[in-house]
């Protein structure tokens, strides 16, 4: 059974708020209860790391023109000059 | 108008490309399902005259089509239905919407959807509701609900969706549409937001099967931005309207259980009937682990989710919330984006890849996964071809399923063998319960979507 501590915890994980931590800790059991099914069967397969055919594909080492850094900025509230500005992390 | 006769009336100057954009943006205004979240109505016109300057070439050629809103397209708004990509205008176009482009095809606007894709209802949405062309207090499905409706309502004639657990095929289902759930790797994903890699695919959703198969032949491929990717370069319409005598088809019988509709097991069963009389052999069979789908898909598909959506942090795009520390800053940014069933998941995936839970869930789901695609292997050495009801009931009210965490994953019990198979899955209409269509799944071996093809318009034809 997950409780509202381990809710916390791994919401500090994915760094998220939860709001209604009660509704979120049914919820969440809901959903554990049904990935627990798969617990009571004894499997020998080994894993399976892709569903497809998967091939290398090799390319030609060229230089090709890059993103346009203006394009790229414009996506970002936080700018300074050429930079995205975060917040300071080393006092 | 399907794409042959659209492209005889353009070859013979009956209309023109821009007659089309017009016609779409003026059912769009007289619309109230809420199918679109950016119209690109300018950049569509100013295509649509560029095209009279053109030979006309291929079917798709000045054809309007609608492209779900986690696919990206550059100077054009992508949201994902999230409001953490509210204001997000990708830089480039993905590997789909070029083909699309390239194949002259108007991009007239992106379809709302499930946020993130997660969800089967469209209700997860930031951008509201998409209701059903047929009914709307109804779902349209989800989570590619804005394209099925659109498709549906006849705004266009063809879109595109995506598909992690039956994003394509239960809101085809639900609108009375087909809808095609590639092989894994035949259409590429650059471009494609990612849900959970290892699931997700892009693909057509149509009025009818042969208009399906002509947009995927124009977006599959191998692409060198997707190491995925891999081509047979199969014509897909080849082999459409053949005789279908001789096909080996199996039904699964967890496919005709007692918690499938009485009224779409009737319907289905009628057209297995047909499908006997035209001389196909059809026979029940046992596919193994089946009834662990959910199970791994919650397993595996959130997994690879919390991991995916950790991009999303405020810094680079998307939104964000400024002040305090670092993670002060990630934290409000992501709580505040995310809607409520993406946190769910997030959290979930998050839970299931921490510590020892890593080996207890998800190494153990991915050798189940094994098991099962050799089970559907194994079947495939036999048949052609599995069928089944697409869904387990009709499309239902809207509000119906928001409060239960497990029941938007119940709906797609019966198409996430596909996904987490990797297999080809079509969904196309067969009949109606009152005057909401029921959807039949036909799913085939890898790259074998030509032999589905040949089997959805003999179904299509007699139905």
């Amino acid at each position: 059974m997950i409780n509202n501590e381990d809710v916390l915890r791994i919401a500090s994980l994915a760094n998220l708020e939860v709001v209604d931590i009660d509704k979120m800790c049914k919820q969440f059991n809901d959903i554990v209860l049904e990935m627990d099914k798969i617990k009571e069967l004894e499997i020998e397969s080994e894993i399976m790391f892709s569903p497809c055919f998967l091939e290398n594909q090799y390319g030609e080492d060229e230089i090709l023109p890059s993103i346009n850094c203006d394009d790229l900025f414009n996506n970002s509230k936080n700018k300074y000059e050429n930079y995205i500005k975060v917040v300071k992390v080393v006092e | 108008m399907n794409l042959v006769d659209i492209n005889n009336k353009l070859k013979s100057g009956v209309i023109k490309p821009i007659d089309l954009v017009n016609e779409a943006f003026s059912k769009i205004e007289s619309s109230n399902l809420n199918c679109f979240i950016t119209l690109n109505k300018e950049e569509a016109m100013r295509k649509a005259k560029e095209l009279e300057k053109c030979d006309i070439s291929g079917l798709l050629f000045g054809v309007p089509i609608i492209v779900k809103d986690n696919i990206v397209t550059k100077n054009l708004k992508t949201t994902a239905g999230s409001f953490m990509l509210n204001d997000f205008i990708p830089i480039y176009d993905a590997t789909v919407v070029s083909k699309l482009l390239d194949a002259g095809c108007i991009i007239i606007g992106k379809a709302n959807m499930d946020e993130f894709a997660m969800g089967s209802t469209g209700e997860t949405s930031y951008y509201g509701n998409t209701l059903n062309p047929i009914d709307n207090n109804l779902t349209a499905g989800g989570s590619s609900s804005g394209t099925a409706a659109c498709v549906g309502s006849d705004i266009t004639c063809i879109g595109l969706g995506s598909d992690t657990g039956g994003s394509i095929r239960q809101p085809a289902s639900f609108c009375g549409i087909v809808g095609m759930k590639p092989t894994y790797g035949s259409v590429s994903r650059y471009g494609l937001i990612s849900f959970a890699s290892s699931f997700d695919t892009i693909g057509p959703m149509t009025r009818c099967v042969y208009d399906n198969a002509v947009l995927l032949n124009c977006i599959s491929g191998i692409d060198s931005n997707d190491l995925t990717s891999y081509s047979k370069n199969k014509d897909n319409t080849s082999l459409i309207g053949e005789d279908v005598k001789g096909l080996k088809i199996a039904i699964p019988k967890f496919y005709v259980n007692d918690k499938i509709d009485k009224d779409v097991l009737n319907r289905f069963n009628v057209m297995v009937d047909k499908l006997k009389t035209a001389g196909c052999v059809i026979e029940y069979v046992d596919l193994d682990y089946l009834e662990y789908s959910i199970s791994l898909y919650q397993i595996l598909a959130l997994g690879e989710a919390s991991s995916n959506l950790s991009r999303f942090d405020g810094i680079k795009y998307g939104h964000c919330v400024n002040g305090g520390t670092l993670t002060e800053m990630l934290v409000k940014s992501r709580s505040e984006g995310f809607g409520d069933e993406v946190k769910r998941r997030i959290l979930v995936g998050t839970h299931i890849l921490s510590g020892v839970n890593a080996k207890i869930y998800y190494d153990k789901a991915l050798r189940i996964r094994k098991a099962m695609t050799d089970s559907f292997s194994k079947i495939f050495e036999s048949y052609d071809l599995v069928i089944g009801p697409t869904n387990t009931s009709v499309a239902y009210p809207l509000g119906l399923k928001c409060d239960d965490a497990l029941k938007t994953f119940v709906d797609d019990v019966l198409t996430i063998p596909f996904n987490l198979t990797g297999m080809p899955a079509l969904s196309l209409p067969i009949g109606f319960k009152g005057n909401l269509p029921i959807g039949m799944q036909i799913g085939g071996n890898y790259y074998n979507e030509d032999i589905i093809y040949k089997l959805a318009s003999f179904v299509e034809e007699v139905k």
